[in-house]
């Protein structure tokens, strides 16, 4: 009994916390269960579809298979942390939204997690790189074009680059 | 780590052992151990065992816990298995607004595993530490007695409740209240177990003056502490005016708040709502909102609200939205026009004048009362005193809200979830299909809950936070910023002849509205318009004067402004009755009115407009006031061998109203679904009363199909249709008519597809038990199934759906009179209500068991309204006695020893199924019966609330 729980300091979304976690708990389970961000999906718990992801030290990971008691010291970030004061969206969020790469919606905070990452990298990747930068991610509504273009649009305006239609 | 066996299991908390034991069992997930009064120990809502004796977890530390075991009231049946005590609980109607029936179940299991055949004594003893505001405890001795026929017998022996119209399955009948089995149980019922773990907290820092302009509010050392997410003052909120009553829209209530206002106007005033993620993080930036206040003189009593130059509780400037006086820029030019005051809006004329401290008033009566009260044989006039109240609901003001996808979703404990939606989209600027108000179950309403008074607030946070928000009163905060009952000065003249002809009566009626003018029109009006019309008397005069103070606010509440006006009434007519020497019981015989009877004097007595001039429609008072003379035998005097006890009896004739004709209006949807069965989604809001039930009940019985195959959805904003909600006793009358109307569409609907579906005349088809269409002409058979069935096939002709919309212009009053037997002990002052018999007539009583305990709660309210509950006010205008404690609320202890709820039978022709309303009525007969038998026994009238030890010897002279 007395090994099972460790107490975990961590900072999530740019806040000191510290949580009770059982050992054998998921990242993602702590993050759903004791701090209700539920933009943290369980779609597969084997890390395979990607819509668990979260920023952690700034690199994103499948949260559903990284130990809740790894978070130690880390600085965690989720979707939620991506909101504006008064619950604006994010750029990149408002790109999915104006590009219809939202459908059932289920797979998009991990997606946008990816796209933070590629995008605060401050660099210009071509389709092929954008591509397998997000191949990490499961998607069964959009048919992952939209999601690129999405990507792609936010990438472009952030490095003030001109975006025409044919890029 | 503390480790205990919480129902049974094993269980390691991580708390520190300083917390309260209710804390450590909220961590575990038994939410049904609720708190209802700060802790204090009181109401009994805490309720839990531990290691096999009650205890309030509030008052017990975690840390006591360790090793113990303890037993909640989940840990009884769940709503799909009950135990034998909840559904004794059920079945004897007390499980209704509900919020301590599972602590009471918890108890009574207790007492009845300690000893299986208690005595009345002993379900008294064991249910002295739960407050009950609802049903009052009488119909727990009934249950008790359930209990123990039910574990001796396998069954019943004793009648739950009498039955009304054998000719019908579900309506008149003794069945269980449809929310009961979730109630009893201590499922999720409530807003406070709907609320989000990521939810915020929001407190409210109060004004500590009665009347002071807020010329600073430095908000930046709260805003800098970590966890704190938005303060809102008024100096960053919406510049919206409006006013708190849930009434409907345009509302007779003037329009004189905002959101948070720069002048406060009461001790309790809001000042600035602090956000924060945690609760203890809201309090402690609340302690660092640093507020430069301007006080400013302020007025309590109506008379100091009248005098000559008083300081003016507003006194910015007035404006209309219809009707406005021609010299209205002459009036303003008067009154300061200060920007921090904010604006008075009239939305039609209610002839306040805030100049003089006015929020509205009226006059007008019929016949010619001065000529009248010349020629009378005698004339006697007094003033009576009623006090400022609390409704004490057991769930305390609770709001939960959150944004989803840019819509406001609210949570509310409501009585009007529609008025919710308009006012918080009045406040936050959304339109209405951008809001989502869904009234949970409600811990007790009683009026208090009709006002808008913690929704427009948190819902403003969420939609400015984009957060979920938790706001929840403390039960000071019930006291002091929420609503109470007017406290009224009422001046009653009565004339009379030798022959017990009443031939004029006079009120004048001065109340006190507090701060801000919500309701401040109509329930000062009950007070003639509910009583006047009891008496046929060609000549009646009144005039109501309402006006602002700075009194902790004033609303609406159960019996509305009726219990006052009866309360003088009814005492001046006892007084007449022996100046005449007539006998009281043939005086009111002899003026009371009966059915046909043309109620002239309602002309002027309109909310804000003319009223409906109506004759008295079914009326069962002459049969209340016979049949509860006989049963307290009315005329023989009663001695007490103890010669410092002196025993009377007094009654008092009462009325109501069902709902607002041309005012109020109620929805229902019915769908027939898949399978045959049925969804009622109703605009109604059920607030414990058994509202849902009803609609159940006449739904069942027009489309001939059991109960347990129709669901009422309702107080939904999303799927329902308006309805203007549960006040003026509108509930039964008004939705449940809907629902009629809707029921009876559904049916036309259902025998039309039957019809076609069978190739035969829709004449020849009639619904038959349980739930098939019968042809008269071919003897087929459709059952339910087969009709929606073939109707919702690739090639049917679409889903079975009826609305029904309901008004009227038709006044369906219930009558009745309420009688007490009263001991007083002339050496001590003690006042004891020995007998108390309640005899109304509610039309068909639709839940008969739930009626009387609708009868026994709210007679039981108004006795302690009359005898003990007071809030006290110091000269500063701070409420001295705002815990549960110090106020004085009835429990068990104080119940009358006899006390009996008589439903009067009598057939409304415009009610559903003859129905009437029921409960608020209750309200209005305690004061002047038990008035009346105070001065049968000694002799001296008690002529102001709460009638009391004191009060009574410096009558008798025994003390200055």
């Amino acid at each position: 009994m007395k090994d099972q729980y460790r107490l975990v300091e961590f900072n999530l979304n740019g806040k000191d916390v510290s949580c009770m976690v059982d050992c054998r708990a998921s990242l993602t389970d702590m993050l759903r269960n004791d701090y209700r961000l539920t933009s943290v999906k369980k779609g597969c718990e084997v890390g395979e579809c990607g819509a668990c992801n979260v920023l952690i030290d700034g690199e994103c990971f499948n949260s559903c298979i990284y130990l809740a008691v790894w978070a130690r010291g880390k600085k965690i970030r989720t979707l939620e942390s991506l909101l504006g004061p008064n619950g604006e969206l994010s750029d990149i969020q408002q790109a999915f939204v104006d590009e219809t790469a939202v459908q059932c919606g289920f797979c998009t905070p991990g997606f946008v997690m990816t796209a933070v990452e590629i995008l605060e990298s401050g660099k210009v990747y071509t389709d092929d790189e954008l591509r397998k930068l997000l191949s990490g991610h499961l998607c069964r509504c959009t048919g992952y074009e939209n999601i690129l273009r999405a990507v792609k649009k936010t990438m472009y305006k952030r490095n003030g680059l001109e975006w025409k239609e044919d890029n | 780590m503390i480790n205990c066996i919480i129902n049974g299991k094993k269980r390691s908390i991580d708390i520190g052992p300083c917390a309260r034991l209710r804390e450590l069992l909220l961590k575990n997930g038994n939410f049904a151990v609720r708190d209802s009064d700060d802790a204090e120990g009181f109401c009994g809502s805490d309720t839990v065992l531990l290691d096999g004796i009650p205890v309030f977890s509030n008052l017990v530390l975690a840390g006591e816990a360790e090793g113990c075991e303890i037993r909640t009231p989940d840990s009884l049946g769940n709503s799909m298995n009950l135990t034998v005590v909840q559904q004794a609980l059920i079945d004897a109607g007390v499980v209704q607004s509900a919020y301590n029936a599972p602590a009471a179940a918890l108890l009574m299991t207790w007492l009845f595993e300690t000893n299986p055949d208690p005595s009345r004594e002993d379900v008294k003893d064991v249910l002295s530490g739960i407050f009950i505001r609802d049903a009052g405890y009488e119909q727990y001795y009934l249950a008790a007695e359930l209990i123990k026929e039910k574990l001796k017998y396998g069954e019943y022996k004793t009648k739950i409740a009498p039955e009304f119209r054998p000719h019908l399955k579900s309506v008149g009948k003794n069945k269980p209240k449809i929310d009961a089995p979730q109630l009893v149980s201590g499922e999720r019922a409530f807003v406070e177990d709907y609320v989000d773990s990521d939810t915020c907290y929001m407190v409210v820092l109060r004004s500590p003056y009665a009347h002071a302009y807020v010329n600073k509010i430095d908000t930046s050392k709260a805003e800098a502490l970590p966890g704190v997410i938005k303060v809102i003052t008024a100096y960053n909120c919406p510049d919206v005016t409006y006013m708190s009553a849930g009434q409907g829209n345009p509302e007779p209530s003037p329009h004189d708040r905002k959101l948070l206002n720069k002048k406060v106007r009461h001790v309790g005033d809001r000042v600035a709502a602090i956000v924060a993620e945690t609760l203890e993080e809201a309090i402690e930036a609340r302690n660092l909102i640093e507020v430069e206040y301007e006080p400013l003189p302020a007025v309590f009593t109506v008379e100091e609200a009248m005098a000559e130059g008083a300081p003016l509780v507003h006194n910015g400037y007035v404006q209309y939205n219809a009707g406005a006086p021609a010299d209205l820029d002459e009036y303003n030019a008067k009154l300061s026009g200060d920007e921090r005051e904010g604006h008075v809006l009239y939305q039609f004329p209610l002839h306040g004048d805030i100049l003089h401290n006015v929020a509205a008033s009226n006059h007008g009566g019929i016949g010619d009362v001065d000529k009248a009260f010349a020629e009378s044989d005698a004339v006697v006039e007094a003033t009576y005193q009623t006090s400022q109240i609390q409704h004490t609901p057991l769930e305390t003001h609770i709001c939960f809200s959150k944004m989803e996808n840019g819509r406001l979703i609210i949570y509310a404990s409501t009585q009007v979830p529609y008025h919710v939606r308009r006012i918080v989209s009045w406040v936050t600027g959304l339109s209405e299909n951008k809001i989502h108000v869904i009234k949970t179950r409600v811990g007790g309403g009683y009026g208090s809950k009709q006002d808008i008074l913690v929704e427009d607030l948190t819902g403003y946070a969420s939609f400015v936070t984009g957060r979920p928000v938790l706001y929840h009163n403390t039960r000071e905060e019930e006291f002091i910023a929420n609503s109470t009952r007017h406290p009224m000065k009422v001046y009653v003249k009565m004339g009379g002849n030798k022959d017990g002809q009443i031939t004029a009566i006079y009120m004048k009626v001065d109340a006190n509205t507090g701060p801000y003018g919500n309701h401040a029109l109509t329930v000062p009006m009950n007070s003639c318009s509910k009583t006047l019309p009891l008496f046929k008397c060609d000549n009646m005069k009144y005039d109501l004067t309402i006006y602002y103070t700075n009194t902790p606010p004033a609303g609406a509440y159960q019996g509305y402004g009726t219990p006052k006006g009866t309360y003088g009434l009814m005492m001046a007519m006892r007084e007449l009755a022996d100046k005449l020497g007539v006998d009281y019981k043939d005086m009111v015989l002899k003026n009371h009115v009966e059915e046909g009877y043309m109620l002239e004097i309602l002309r002027g007595l309109g909310e804000g407009r003319e009223g409906n001039v109506v004759p008295v429609g079914s009326c069962g008072l002459r049969d209340a006031v016979l049949k509860g003379c006989d049963m307290i035998e009315w005329g023989k005097r009663v001695e007490s061998d103890d010669p410092d006890w002196k025993i009377g009896k007094g009654f008092a004739m009462i009325m109501q109203g069902s709902g607002l004709p041309g005012l109020d209006h109620a929805n229902a949807i019915t769908k027939l679904e898949m399978d045959g069965s049925v969804i009622v989604t109703s605009g109604a809001a059920d607030i414990g009363t058994g509202l849902d039930t009803i609609i159940a009940k006449v739904t069942s019985d027009i489309l001939c199909l059991p109960m347990e195959l129709i669901t009422v959805l309702s107080g939904d904003t999303d799927s329902g249709a308006f309805d203007t909600g549960s006040y003026a006793s509108s509930g039964t009358f008004f939705s449940g008519n809907a629902a009629v109307v809707a029921a009876n569409n559904l049916k036309e609907k259902i025998l039309d597809e039957a019809a076609y579906q069978l190739g035969e005349k829709v004449e020849d088809m009639e619904l038959r038990w349980p739930g098939e269409v019968h042809s008269k002409k071919t003897d087929a058979v459709l059952s339910y199934y087969q009709i929606i069935h073939t109707a919702t096939s690739g090639t049917g002709r679409g889903h079975l759906i009826a609305p029904g919309s309901f008004t009227t212009g038709a006044s369906s009053v219930p009558y009745g009179a309420h009688f007490a037997q009263v001991a007083v002990n002339i050496r001590t002052g003690e006042i004891k209500v020995q007998k108390f018999y309640a005899l109304q007539d509610a039309g068909t009583p639709i839940n008969p068991e739930a009626a009387l305990c609708q009868m026994y709660g709210a007679s039981l309210k108004s006795i302690g309204h009359s005898l003990y509950e007071n809030m006290i006010l110091d000269e500063k205008g701070v409420c001295v006695n705002a815990t549960m404690t110090d106020y004085g609320v009835p429990m068990i202890t104080e119940q009358p020893d006899d006390f009996k709820a008589v439903l009067i039978d009598v057939n409304d022709p415009d009610g559903p199924f003859g129905a009437k309303s029921i409960s608020e009525i209750a309200c209005n007969g305690a004061a002047p019966a038990i008035g009346n038998a105070i001065y049968d026994a000694c002799g001296v009238w008690l002529r102001s609330w709460p009638m009391n030890s004191e009060k009574l010897l410096r009558a008798l002279g025994k003390i200055n």
